[in-house]
Formats: structure tokens, C-alpha cells, sequence
């Protein structure tokens, strides 16, 4: 019974825990955290359950290859002549998803573990928390564009609060600045769905609109001359709607991401979010601005992808480089890995840009990578902040000394940060460089000066995170407060830092694990995008004309 | 089992780094000369037992049907290169335990070394140039990792970030060929790849030779070489033997083993940027080694110059000439290096006062009585250095001289440098020499040195010498490296030219004569005096090149960080505030409005209705006389207006 529903299992265990929280009154608080931790375990379980039970020969692209589906009619709406709307429970999982699910529940589990120390409104807080589990697990698997709104939209709402109400000083600025901007990136995607509800039906004869998003690949289920449809001949200043459409989704991801110019909610939602919440919004939400891409933008929109993708790896380039040089210019350590995650998301655009299967591969490994070093960082400062309450790179020095655990600990993630081989960010960094020089020789959309100018941003990662190291952590020791107690890092931090560490440096050394369950998958949409997209363009193109 | 002594070459050096941190932090230092030991036998044994271009591939990381393999190669240059990495390595281990016996940090040095070890074999033993990247940023790390051995003062930390930038950058030119290699060949294997000869393949001139300059790239800046030479002399501030292994034998020479290993793939435009590289480095380090105090530092900038001239051969055409002088000069150089490291021991442990510098050559003197044994393996050492007949340094310096002069493409000033640094190696190891073991008003009571001590001496001073490389040590041609690597592809003899080794025996005469006669004989003082005023800063601060550095690069990068943090928060992240702002004086002003005009609207209408109804409700006050005249009033006005409707 687990397995036929295992996708539902997955998102709606955390849920089921939020309903049993809401039954243990406050006296007995300290089993919230405990309830929380048991059911990210059972759906850490799961997700490795469906990881190994996943079968990675399966090719293609589209609603054929995908896995564990499963496909309910939820709302079915009669709109007189216009016809009927349908609203699918529809999930299931493939190469592209599958291991931001893994990833999801990994990071959610430890971060239950780093919220172990919470004092203010417990109950409130796992509430939010099982909330936010649910809503992103649901985002990875959801296959119907209102579904897929519907959780995206749900992240929101329990990490305004988690941030407004556990951050630190500037919290109330923080929480809303974050929730303005991702409700207009919001906004955005909800104009776009509602014109692919109003274009497109359940099959070339039907009335029957759907938000299916396996159905909006095939240009044969867009109703001839509707908005979005590819023989539509309408414009809008100078583009066609498609084209507007397109841009309209990934600028609304690329909020998600995020992607510079609109980035800035990033560094103040972490440098005011407490810990484990940052460690969830690097380690997961921003990923699903990269899935976003993905599974919404490049796939209903292959055309786009082609006519626009030279800007997204711009985008991505530029991401790389600025804030790169911004992050070296910050002076407290959780600003400069804020900043330092904006650059490695840099490399998703890039990779995903350049359409070529090394390129996208890499991407969807930075994403996963990223994952998990993101996590080891925002823990890193956790550890200072929890000793100080002071995140000044300047209020340190040597703290290796007093700290020798903390500063292995320290040396091995931000080596893993900067891409040292052996460690998971390699892959991924030098796949989507590989991947984008590679499509720039051989015709693909991008330019060879995108990947190298990304080369130059592996420099510019080394220099900012190896500086800190060197300010921080070497030299004499020094900190401005001569009453911090600086104990080593204990069992409940070694806990969470250990099995990071390890997954960073197996997924670096045997890639090919995490790599070849998603290989036909890309492969699939890396051709799907290719010919898809060139056809639309065609079509488009005639139309127009 | 075929590659068995492959994978214990390899993974031997990492399991005890993991031994030594973890476990057997006690006899860290034993664990690892019993596993350096161990793979020493291995590597030897390799050379008779493992055939040559044997090796494996295996699968790693597979994108779509594109396969990146890793996988192990040997052939005679990579059984050269671990026979000589292997003994230099057990020395140093050796050694280290003398150096490092008082040091609370030994587990982690051990292991660092091990690691290293590691990494260094990966790079000797990789099959394909992806390995070699791993394995080539592994010990950039473990390098970084060593250097900064000594985190808690203040120069190690900033020293070690410097030698991991300068290679970052370097790195960024060896991806750069990767990408290349790859985008035209989807292989990155070497061998496959000089069999589908990419020199003379279908690729546009441009990226042919930005493919090549980056590869070399790679190689300055592994190998030091201009402009990304300064890292090398600032990594002296790891601990001796460290610099001896790592900065003198293995790592530093690892660029050039990568331009030996590629060299069928560099274009001839680049085989002279090559060149002309070589031979400025080569005159750089040597010019810059006179005014140097530290004695650690003359080394270093000794060191870079004969990576010049290993380069300069690589560019000449003569790689078999580079790797050649690379296996003499990595004995040699380490032996100096280990005696430096004995001499600073020395000081440590006998001279206590605060402040002295036990690097500095000018508080150094007399060391020839105080250290017997160092001062013999010294002068060895330092005569092959200088290239000396009967020396493996003349040897390999020879081929290299010979090779300059046939090679017609490169400019003549490279070979004018190539034999200015002839004279200048000699001169400035010689003013180091009779500084410090002559020079008797310093000197001390004779010093015991330590077993551990003497037998890395013994063996590296007694490996510098030419019998070890050839039965003819006059005469290059006959050195049986050359016939063992007679099969590698790529190999050229230069022509046999008879004034080039008696100039470059006279040049190197000329050279020790002349520092013995301004040191011992304190002769030329006019001359030298003369110009030193002119280049000594030159030679000291080695070109400004640290201080451009600083002013272009550090202080530039530094400024454009501030630069783009400050676009940031004032202009990108202010749009956004000022949006949100805005939007709130727009609620203001749309409350305002709602509240003034919208519902002013409707209170004037009740307020109207009010006033109506206050006004027309004293009609009713049930007043008759009032009554009458309303209805009266009305009836008048009922007749008006029929009367207007007529």
C-alpha cells in the first residue's frame, strides 16, 4: 500500500505529523521536535526507498517516462460554452525530480536536528515547519501546473513567519521583503497558467481545459488560434505571447533561484533567518526556482528555451561574476555565503542554458550538490552564531586554535564550496562548463566566452572563501569579546556536519551514482527541448509571418 | 591483478595519511616512512614487472553517452617519475622525523604528507587529463594545507592562500584545454588523444593555440613560472622539508612533467611562448636569488630558475631534455634543500636568543666544522646545481644548452639567458656556501647530526652524482635515461655542439670563482658594490612583482568587490526598496483619497440627506398654521405649473 502511494506518502507524512502535533498539548513541548524528527526520518526512509526502487533504464521525456505516478481527478469545473476546467491530483517522479526529492528530505532531517534547540513557541515552530515540508516535497513531484502553484504558493506562508518570528533583529524588514518578492515572482507564473488553462485541453478534440503539464508539451492540444497556441498570430510589443509567457515564468523563477538582478531578498531573508531555516531555504527553496526552469519553463516552452536561452546563460554568467565579487566585499559570514550560493546558482542557468546533456546534467548535479554544501555552510555559521551571536569576519582570528574540529569542519566545506575535486561541486561546476563550452564549439545557443568567464568565477570563489579561512580561522588567536566561550563543536553539531561532509565526498568521488539515475531523463529532455523547440520556433515563426 | 603495484603506488601514501591522523598518531612519522618504504618497492618492482603502456580504464562520470574515464597509465616516463617521487618522498619522511620531533602537530603532518603523496602519484600515474585535473588540484590543496603547516603565525596563512590563488589561476588554463580537447575529440584520455594528433587535426588555428597556452598555463602555475612565479619563494615559510619535497622535487615539477606529457599536442606558436617563458624565468629567479638573505629563499628562487631552464627545453623541442634535468635536479634540489633544513635544525635547537632568525645567512658562518656531514652533501649538491662535470646537474643542463642552441625558432636572448644563468647559478650558490660554511668568526663547536639526518643526505648528495645517469659523465648522449626513453614519442636529440659545454663549464667556473673571491678573498668590491647600488632592490623585492601584484590584482579585485557590493545595496537592492516605498506612499495617498474623497462623497451625501430631512422636518412640527400656508403654497404652486404647461 506504501508503494502504490509512495509519492503521497511522501508529501503528506510531515502533514499527518502537523495534525498530531496539533493533538499534544503544550505541557509535554518537548515532543514536537521528536514527532517532526520522526516523520522527516520516515521520509528520508521513503525517499531512499524510492530512490533504489527507481529505474533509471526508462528514456525519454514526457509523461511516459515518468514513475510512481499516480493521477486522480480533484476539481472538474463546467463553464458553460467555454467547456470544463479540470485540476488534477497528479504526481510522479523522473530523472529530473527525483533527486531534489532525495535531497529535500535529507536537508529537511538534518535541519529538524539544527532546529533542536528552538525555545520561543515550539509548537508553532514544527507546525510551520511540517507545513513547509509538505508544500516543498509537493513542488518536486507535483505534474498539474495548479497543484504545482498550489504547494509553491504554500512554502510562502510558513516561512514569512518562520523567518518574521524566529529571525534576528531586522526580521520584520527580512520576512516581508521575502514575501513581496515571491509573491510577484508568483504573480507572474499564475498569469502564465492561467493563459495555458485558457489554451490548452485534454486532447485535440476536447473542451476539456487541463492544467496537466505533460499535456502542454504537445502543440496538438492547444486549441487552434488561442493565446498561447503556436499558430496564434497576435503580439504584444513586438513578441509573440509564447515568447512573453516564457519570460514572464522565468523571471518568476528566476526570484526563486535567485538570479541577479533579483537577488537582493536572499541576503537579508538568511542573514535574519535563524539557522536551520536558512539551512532548509539554501539547501531546498532556491532549488525549486531551478526545477521551476525545468520542469515549467523549458518544458511547456521549448522554443523559448531556444530563442532566449543565450540571455539565460548571460544571466547565469553574470551571476557568477557579481556576486562572486560581492561576496568578497561582505563583512559577516553568513552575508558572504549567502552571496556565494546566488554565484553556484549561477552555474544552474548556465548549464541549463546551454542545452547539451553534460550541460543540463551538471546543472541538475549543482543543484543537488549545492544542496548540500549550502546546508554545511549556513551550519557553519550557525555554530559561531550560537557561541557569539556575532557573525563579523572581523571579530575573529585563529580560531583554529581553540576550535580544531570546527575548523576541519570549516576547511572541508568551503573547499567543497570552492569546487575542490573530490568533493560533489567539482562535478557539478566542471560538467556545466564542460557541457556549455562544449555546445558554444558545436552550435548550441551559447557563446564560448560564457564558460570562460565562468572559469574566472572559480577563482574569484577560491579567493573569497579561502580569505575567510585565512582571516578567521589562521594567525594568532583573537576575538573582540574576551568573555565568548568558543567550546569545539558537539555531538548534535557533529551529527549534522558528518553526514554532509560524507555525502559532499561520495557524491564527489562515485557521481555516477546520483548522476546515471537521471541520465536518460536528460538525455530525453535535452533532445525533447532540442527538436521540440526548433519545431515550435518553426511553426511560430510561420504564423507570425 | 595485473595493476596491483599501480593501486599500491597510488592508494598506499592515503592509507597512511588516514593512519597516521586517526589512528597511529603516536608513530605518525613511522607509519609513514614504513608506507613510503612500501611504495618505493613498488615502484621499482613496477619498472621491471609492469609493462610499459599497460594500464585501465575505468568509467566515472557519464553524461548521456559521453563517457569521462579515469584510469591508470605506465609507461617509462611515469616509472621514472614515481621511482624518483618515491625516494625523494621516503627521504623526506625520513628526514621529518628528526626536523618535526618537537612539533605537537605531527599526526596532521604526517597525514598531510600522505596525502600529498597521494596526490602526487595520481598525477605521475593518471591516464587522462581529467585524473591529472583531480589530482593536480589535490595538490594544490595539500600543498596549500602544508604550507600553512604553521597556522598560528602570521606569514604562513597569508602565503599558502597566495600559492592556492596562483595555481587557481594556472587551473583555470588547464580547464580551458580540457574543454578544448574535449569539444573536438570527446576523449580526454592522452594517449588516445596524441594518436589523433591534434596539432595537425581540423582545428581552427585560434583555439589550437589558446588549447596549448592554456595547458602551459597550467604548468606556470604549478611550476612557478613568470608572471605566477611568486608563490614559490613565500611557501618557504612551510616547514623544510616540506619545501624539499614539495617545492623543490614533486609538486613544482609536476607543470613540467604535464608539458612532457602533452607536448605532441602544443602547437608550434606556443612551443615558442613556451621558449621565451622559460628563459625569462630562468634569468628572473636566478637575478632575484643574489640579494636574498633567507637561506631558504635563494633555494626557492634557485628552484624556479631551474624550472626555467626545464621549461626553456620544453619550449625548444627537447622534452626528454626536461624531464631529464627534472629527475637530476629533483635530487639535487631536494638534497640542498634537506641540508638548509639541517643547518636551520641546527639553529633551533643551540640558539635560543629571542629574535634570531635561524634562515638568515648573514647570522650564519663556519658551518663546515660545525656540520661535517651537511657540508659534504652540500657542496655535492651544490655542484651538480651549478653543472659542473662528473655531476648529473652537467649532464641534463648540457642537453638542455644543446637544445637552445638547435632549436632556431626562439629568440636568441632566450639562449643569451639560458647561459647568463649558467653563471649566475654558480655565483649566487656560491656566495650562499662560503657565507655560511666558510666565513669562520661565527662559527660554533661541532654538532652531532642526527641518523635520521644523514642518511637523506648521503643518498641525495650521492644520487647527484653523473655515474648515477650515465657511464660517460662527460658526455650526455650516453646516459641510459635517454635510451629508456627513446620510445616516447616526441623525442629529439639536439645536435652535439663543442664550445656549448666548455662555455657552460667556464661560465659556471667563472661563476663560483668570482663569489668566492668577493666573499672569501673580499675581492671586487668596487665591481660589486658598483652593481649592487644599480639592481640590488631589483634582485631583492624580485622584480617588484608582488608589489604589482598587489596594486593590479589584490587591491583591483578588492576595490571591485566593494565596487559591485556597493551597486548592490545602493542601487540594485535600493530600486527594490525604493518600489516597496513607493508603494506605500501610493497606499497613503490611495487611504487618503479614499478616506477624503471617496467616503467625503459619502458622508456629503448623508450629510445632505441629513440636512434635508432636518430642514423638511419641521414641516410636520403639527403646527396648523403652518399647515395651512403649506398647503396653500402648494395648491399656488400645483396652478403655476399647469399654467407653464399650457
Amino acid at each position: 500500500m506504501v508503494m502504490d502511494h509512495l509519492l503521497s506518502w511522501l508529501v503528506f507524512v510531515p502533514l499527518i505529523a502537523a495534525v498530531v502535533m496539533l493533538t499534544i498539548p503544550q505541557s509535554q513541548g518537548h515532543l514536537y521536535k521528536w514527532v517532526a524528527l520522526g516523520a522527516l526520518g520516515i521520509v528520508t526512509i521513503l525517499s531512499l526507498v524510492l530512490v533504489f526502487s527507481f529505474n533509471q533504464g526508462i528514456a525519454g521525456y514526457g509523461a511516459d517516462s515518468l514513475q510512481f505516478t499516480k493521477q486522480l481527478d480533484w476539481i472538474n469545473l463546467n463553464v458553460g460554452s467555454f467547456g470544463s476546467l479540470l485540476i488534477q491530483y497528479y504526481v510522479g517522479v523522473d530523472g529530473l525530480s527525483l533527486a531534489l526529492v532525495l535531497l529535500s528530505a535529507i536537508v529537511l532531517f538534518i535541519g529538524v536536528i539544527s532546529s533542536w534547540n528552538i525555545k520561543k513557541n515550539v509548537q508553532g515552530y514544527f507546525l510551520l515547519y511540517m507545513v513547509l515540508s509538505t508544500s516543498v516535497i509537493g513542488c518536486f513531484v507535483a505534474l498539474d501546473f495548479f497543484l504545482f502553484y498550489l504547494f509553491f504558493e504554500f512554502m510562502l506562508l510558513p516561512m514569512y513567519f518562520l523567518i518574521g518570528i524566529w529571525g534576528g533583529k531586522r526580521r520584520a524588514y527580512a520576512s516581508i521583503k521575502f514575501f513581496i518578492y515571491t509573491l510577484i515572482g508568483s504573480l507572474l507564473i499564475l498569469m502564465v497558467m492561467i493563459g495555458l488553462s485558457l489554451s490548452v485541453v485534454q486532447g485535440p478534440d476536447s473542451t476539456v481545459h487541463t492544467f496537466d503539464i505533460m499535456k502542454m508539451m504537445n502543440p496538438e492540444n492547444y486549441l487552434p488560434g488561442s493565446l498561447l497556441a503556436l499558430d496564434f498570430d497576435g503580439q504584444l510589443l513586438g513578441l509573440t505571447y509564447r515568447a512573453w509567457a516564457f519570460i514572464l515564468l522565468i523571471v518568476g523563477f528566476a526570484i526563486k533561484l535567485p538570479a541577479v538582478p533579483v537577488h537582493t531578498w536572499l541576503p537579508d531573508a538568511h542573514v535574519e533567518a535563524p539557522t536551520p531555516i536558512s539551512v532548509v531555504l539554501a539547501g531546498i527553496l532556491l532549488k525549486i526556482g531551478g526545477y521551476g526552469f525545468y520542469r515549467i519553463g523549458y518544458t511547456i516552452f521549448p522554443d523559448g528555451a531556444i530563442e532566449y536561452g543565450w540571455w539565460i546563460a548571460l544571466f547565469g554568467v553574470i551571476a557568477i561574476i557579481y556576486a562572486a565579487f560581492v561576496a568578497m566585499a561582505q563583512a559577516d559570514l553568513k552575508r558572504l555565503i549567502a552571496y556565494s550560493s546566488v554565484s553556484h546558482m549561477g552555474f544552474v542557468m548556465l548549464g541549463m542554458a546551454s542545452l547539451t546533456v553534460e550541460g543540463n546534467a551538471g546543472a541538475l548535479f549543482q543543484m543537488f550538490s549545492h544542496g548540500i554544501i549550502s546546508a554545511l555552510l549556513f551550519l557553519m555559521s550557525g555554530v559561531l552564531y550560537d557561541r557569539t551571536g556575532d557573525r563579523m569576519i572581523a571579530n575573529y582570528s585563529g580560531l583554529a586554535g581553540k576550535m580544531p574540529l570546527f575548523c576541519v569542519a570549516v576547511i572541508l566545506s568551503f573547499f567543497a564550496a570552492l569546487g575542490l575535486p573530490g568533493f560533489s561541486g567539482f562535478i557539478a561546476e566542471f560538467l556545466v562548463l564542460i557541457g556549455a563550452f562544449d555546445g558554444a564549439i558545436n552550435g548550441s545557443v551559447v557563446d564560448t566566452f560564457m564558460p570562460v568567464l565562468g572559469l574566472l568565477g572559480l577563482v574569484l570563489g577560491a579567493a573569497y572563501f579561502l580569505w575567510t579561512i585565512q582571516r578567521m580561522f589562521f594567525g594568532k588567536f583573537w576575538v573582540r569579546e574576551e568573555s565568548w566561550q568558543l567550546p569545539d563543536l558537539n555531538a548534535r553539531e557533529l551529527i549534522m556536519i558528518i553526514p554532509l561532509v560524507i555525502l559532499a565526498l561520495f557524491f564527489g568521488i562515485f557521481p555516477g551514482l546520483l548522476l546515471d539515475l537521471a541520465n536518460e531523463t536528460v538525455m530525453g529532455f535535452v533532445e525533447y527541448v532540442n527538436t521540440q523547440g526548433h519545431q515550435n520556433l518553426e511553426l511560430i515563426n510561420a504564423a507570425v509571418r | 591483478m595485473e595493476n596491483i603495484l599501480l593501486y599500491i603506488i597510488l592508494f598506499a601514501p592515503l592509507v597512511s595519511a588516514a593512519l597516521s591522523y586517526f589512528l597511529t598518531k603516536k608513530w605518525a612519522g613511522e607509519t609513514l616512512v614504513g608506507f613510503s618504504l612500501l611504495v618505493l618497492l613498488a615502484a621499482i618492482m613496477a619498472w621491471f614487472k609492469q609493462p610499459v603502456s599497460s594500464g585501465f580504464e575505468l568509467d566515472w562520470i557519464l553524461a548521456g553517452n559521453q563517457n569521462f574515464s579515469i584510469g591508470l597509465y605506465y609507461d617509462q616516463l611515469a616509472g621514472i617519475m614515481t621511482i624518483v617521487v618515491a625516494i625523494v618522498a621516503l627521504l623526506v619522511a625520513i628526514f621529518s622525523m628528526e626536523y618535526m620531533k618537537h612539533d605537537g602537530g605531527q599526526p596532521r603532518y604526517f597525514a598531510m604528507l600522505g596525502l600529498f603523496a597521494f596526490s602526487m602519484y595520481g598525477i605521475v600515474l593518471a591516464s587522462n587529463l581529467l585524473l591529472t585535473f583531480v589530482f593536480w588540484e589535490l595538490v594544490g590543496f595539500s600543498s596549500y594545507l602544508l604550507i600553512g603547516f604553521w597556522f598560528e603565525k602570521d606569514a604562513p596563512p597569508i602565503s599558502s592562500f597566495k600559492a592556492f590563488l596562483m595555481n587557481k589561476v594556472g587551473d583555470i588554463g588547464f580547464l580551458l584545454g580540457i574543454f578544448i580537447l574535449y569539444a573536438f575529440f570527446k576523449t580526454l584520455n592522452i594517449q588516445e588523444l596524441i594518436g589523433l594528433d591534434p596539432v595537425n587535426a581540423a582545428i581552427p588555428n585560434g583555439l589550437l593555440i589558446a588549447l596549448g597556452i592554456g595547458l602551459f598555463l597550467a604548468a606556470v602555475g604549478k611550476s612557478a613560472q613568470f608572471p605566477l612565479q611568486t608563490w614559490l619563494p613565500d611557501a618557504m615559510t612551510g616547514p623544510t622539508p616540506v619545501s624539499a619535497l614539495i617545492h623543490a622535487a614533486t609538486m613544482v615539477a609536476a607543470g613540467v612533467y604535464l608539458m612532457v606529457r602533452v607536448f605532441p599536442m602544443l602547437a608550434p606558436e606556443v612551443l615558442t611562448v613556451i621558449g621565451i617563458v622559460g628563459g625569462i624565468t630562468a634569468f628572473m629567479g636566478a637575478f632575484a636569488a643574489f640579494a636574498q638573505n633567507d637561506i631558504k629563499k635563494i633555494l626557492a628562487f634557485s628552484t624556479v630558475s631551474q624550472l626555467g631552464y626545464m621549461i626553456m627545453a620544453v619550449g625548444a623541442g627537447f622534452p626528454v631534455a626536461a624531464f631529464i634535468h627534472l629527475t637530476t635536479h629533483a635530487f639535487f634540489k631536494a638534497g640542498l634543500f634537506l641540508c638548509s633544513g639541517s643547518i636551520i635544525h641546527y639553529y633551533h635547537e643551540t640558539n635560543h636568543t629571542a629574535g634570531f632568525d635561524p634562515q638568515d645567512i648573514r647570522n650564519m658562518g663556519g658551518l663546515k666544522k660545525v656540520l661535517p656531514f651537511t657540508f659534504m652533501a652540500f657542496t655535492l649538491c651544490m655542484l651538480s646545481l651549478a653543472g659542473l662535470p662528473l655531476f648529473s646537474g652537467f649532464l641534463s643542463k648540457e642537453m638542455i644548452l644543446n637544445g637552445l642552441v638547435s632549436a632556431d625558432h626562439l629568440p636568441s636572448f632566450v639562449l643569451v639567458f639560458g647561459f647568463a644563468s649558467v653563471f649566475m647559478t654558480a655565483a649566487y650558490m656560491a656566495r650562499l656556501y662560503f657565507k655560511v660554511f666558510f666565513n669562520q668568526q661565527v662559527a660554533g663547536e661541532k654538532y652531532a647530526e642526527a641518523v635520521s639526518v644523514k642518511v637523506p643526505l648521503l643518498t641525495l648528495s650521492s644520487l647527484s652524482i653523473g655515474f648515477v645517469f650515465s657511464m660517460n659523465p662527460l658526455s650526455p648522449d650516453d646516459s641510459w635515461l635517454l635510451s629508456v626513453l627513446t620510445s616516447y614519442k616526441g623525442i629529439g636529440i639536439a645536435d652535439h655542439f663543442v664550445w656549448v659545454p666548455i662555455l657552460s663549464i667556464g661560465l659556471a667556473l667563472s661563476g663560483l670563482i668570482f663569489s668566492y673571491l668577493y666573499i672569501e678573498r673580499k675581492m671586487l668590491s668596487g665591481l660589486v658594490s658598483g652593481v649592487k647600488s644599480l639592481t640590488y632592490n631589483l634582485s631583492n623585492r624580485n622584480f617588484y612583482l608582488d608589489d604589482i601584484y598587489d596594486v593590479a590584482f589584490v587591491s583591483g579585485s578588492k576595490t571591485l568587490a566593494k565596487a559591485a557590493y556597493w551597486w548592490d545595496q545602493k542601487v540594485v537592492d535600493r530600486v527594490v526598496n525604493l518600489m516597496g516605498k513607493t508603494q506605500v506612499v501610493l497606499a497613503y495617498l490611495i487611504g487618503w483619497f479614499d478616506r477624503r474623497i471617496v467616503d467625503g462623497g459619502v458622508r456629503l451625501v448623508t450629510w445632505l440627506v441629513n440636512f434635508a430631512g432636518n430642514r423638511t422636518r419641521q414641516v410636520q412640527g403639527g403646527n396648523l398654521q403652518n399647515y395651512l400656508a403649506w398647503a396653500v403654497f402648494g395648491v399656488l404652486l400645483i396652478f403655476y405649473f399647469f399654467e407653464l404647461m399650457t
